[in-house]
């Protein structure tokens, strides 16, 4: 691959199927993910969201069908060629994923270490540059088991972002966040992308409220397919049922409480009610 | 020491208390050395790395490696691998020598027995072949122990009977025994060929 610097990078699907062993979890997809834009993938809890992401970053190969990154068709290129285009993106796992036995100023510094000959003082600055971006310059010689969820969601970020990759992925940015450390994590995307106007964000999220908050565009799987993939304008003006009933979570309240279970026989409620006044020494 | 105590009374029966050095040394450098070292730094440090690496595993430290364009194997496996074959030669050297030093205080400070005699046997029993043979299998089992522990926490995602945090702990306990049998096998192995 040459040393091009493209503007911003577009992400397709072509007949993607994706799983895993023989369990398909995404059947033969066909969409757009456009560059230089925030993309959110929305979805139900195994959907297949992390797994198209983990697929996207080339840490599992498709079942068929090709995933295509601007020009370049990912899975059909040589082995060296594919480790140069996966350079170019950067990924958030969902924990962070930062090395235990490293400190976080050393994280953020390992592909720089790694993969550049830069002067170790000028890598300490590029380090504490990123991490001031993401409000940890002052936790540097933090170890990641000293730190909460959310910090090291945001370290994380801070590693993902210190190779200026063209494409970032993010695995449930917000999820296990309390809502101010949610809205930290979506003004830090957006502030990212205000920096980086080319770059192209890839949010895997079901936290609706982060999803009006940061998406330029979205993506919605349901039932193994695409059941949405279009703008956010788009997905509020909608009149299908199943999206509005996904992004209702008022209707979704009210029919669950509506839903009627069963209940337990009022012997077996007496019986466990005295074996429960017996154990708690209840008269 | 129990060697000490256990060999005197076996050679005691046929008047050959004398050659307990001999016993002692050699059993030690040939066999008992290489092989209780291996077998100790397995529960040590071999369990430690399967569950070390099985961790970063399973909390996608290894992906995020990959991803960085980072090679675990070189990053992760190569330097435990290094480190194990530095570390057991040195380890087994220790283990004989107070293993020696053990039977000298069983033999002459407890069964009576003379301080020369049981160094001079030491000295003139163990030849160079024998220590060679002691490194030799010092070394192999530190490949062993290194590449089985490292690989097992490695693959812990793909083990079929159990995931998570379940999967490290059954990854670590196989390591451990995987490397001690395989310790035992490679020694008659080992010493096959070298006798």
């Amino acid at each position: 691959m040459t040393a091009e610097q493209k503007k911003s990078w577009e992400i397709r699907l072509e007949d993607l199927t994706l799983g895993y062993e023989d369990k398909v979890v995404l059947n033969k997809i066909n969409a757009s993910i456009p560059g230089g834009k925030i993309s959110v993938i929305l979805g139900s809890s195994g959907g297949g969201k992390s797994t198209l992401l983990r697929h996207l970053v080339g840490l599992r190969r498709p079942m068929s069908g090709k995933i295509i990154l601007d020009k370049y068709d990912m899975f059909a290129m040589p082995d060296k060629e594919f480790r140069a285009l996966r350079r170019r993106m950067g990924m958030l796992f969902q924990d962070g994923a930062l090395l235990g036995s490293m400190n976080l100023a050393d994280n953020v510094a390992l592909p720089l270490r790694e993969h550049t000959s830069l002067p170790e003082e000028v890598i300490r600055e590029v380090v504490l540059y990123n991490l001031d971006l993401v409000g940890l310059a002052q936790a540097a010689d933090y170890y990641p088991n000293e730190l909460s969820g959310g910090m090291r969601k945001r370290a994380g970020l801070a590693r993902a972002m210190v190779a200026a990759p063209p494409i970032l992925l993010c695995d449930e940015p917000t999820s296990g966040l309390d809502p101010i450390n949610s809205g930290q994590m979506d003004a830090l995307l957006l502030n990212l992308k205000e920096q980086n106007p080319d770059m192209t964000i890839v949010v895997v999220s079901h936290d609706i409220e982060s999803l009006f908050t940061i998406a330029d565009h979205v993506m919605i799987l349901h039932g193994g397919g695409i059941a949405f993939n279009g703008t956010l304008e788009e997905l509020k003006n909608t009149q299908d049922q199943f999206l509005k009933r996904f992004l209702d979570r008022e209707t979704i309240y009210e029919e669950s409480r509506k839903e009627e279970h069963r209940s337990l026989r009022p012997e077996t409620q007496e019986e466990v009610r005295n074996a429960l006044d017996k154990w708690l020494g209840r008269n | 020491m129990v060697l000490g105590l256990q060999g005197y009374n076996a050679l005691s029966t046929v008047g050959s208390e004398g050659m307990l050095g001999t016993l002692i040394a050699l059993g030690l450098v040939r066999e008992l050395g290489p092989v209780l070292t291996a077998i100790m730094i397995t529960g040590r440090a071999g369990s430690a790395m399967t569950a070390e690496i099985g961790v970063m595993r399973i909390s996608e430290q290894l992906d995020a490696l990959e991803v960085m364009d980072i090679n675990p194997y070189a990053f992760l496996i190569a330097p435990r691998m290094l480190a194990s074959l530095i570390v057991f030669p040195l380890l087994t050297s220790v283990f004989n020598v107070v293993g020696i030093l053990g039977g000298y205080f069983t033999g002459v400070y407890l069964l009576g027995l003379n301080g020369g005699i049981y160094l001079h046997r030491v000295q003139s029993a163990v030849e160079f072949d024998d220590l060679f043979l002691c490194f030799i299998k010092s070394l192999l089992f530190a490949l062993i122990v290194s590449s089985v522990c490292c690989f097992k926490g490695f693959f812990t995602h793909m083990r079929t009977d159990s995931a998570g945090p379940e999967a490290v702990s059954k990854a670590t306990t196989s390591a451990v025994v995987l490397s001690c049998i395989l310790i035992l096998v490679f020694d008659y192995v080992a010493t096959t060929f070298f006798i």
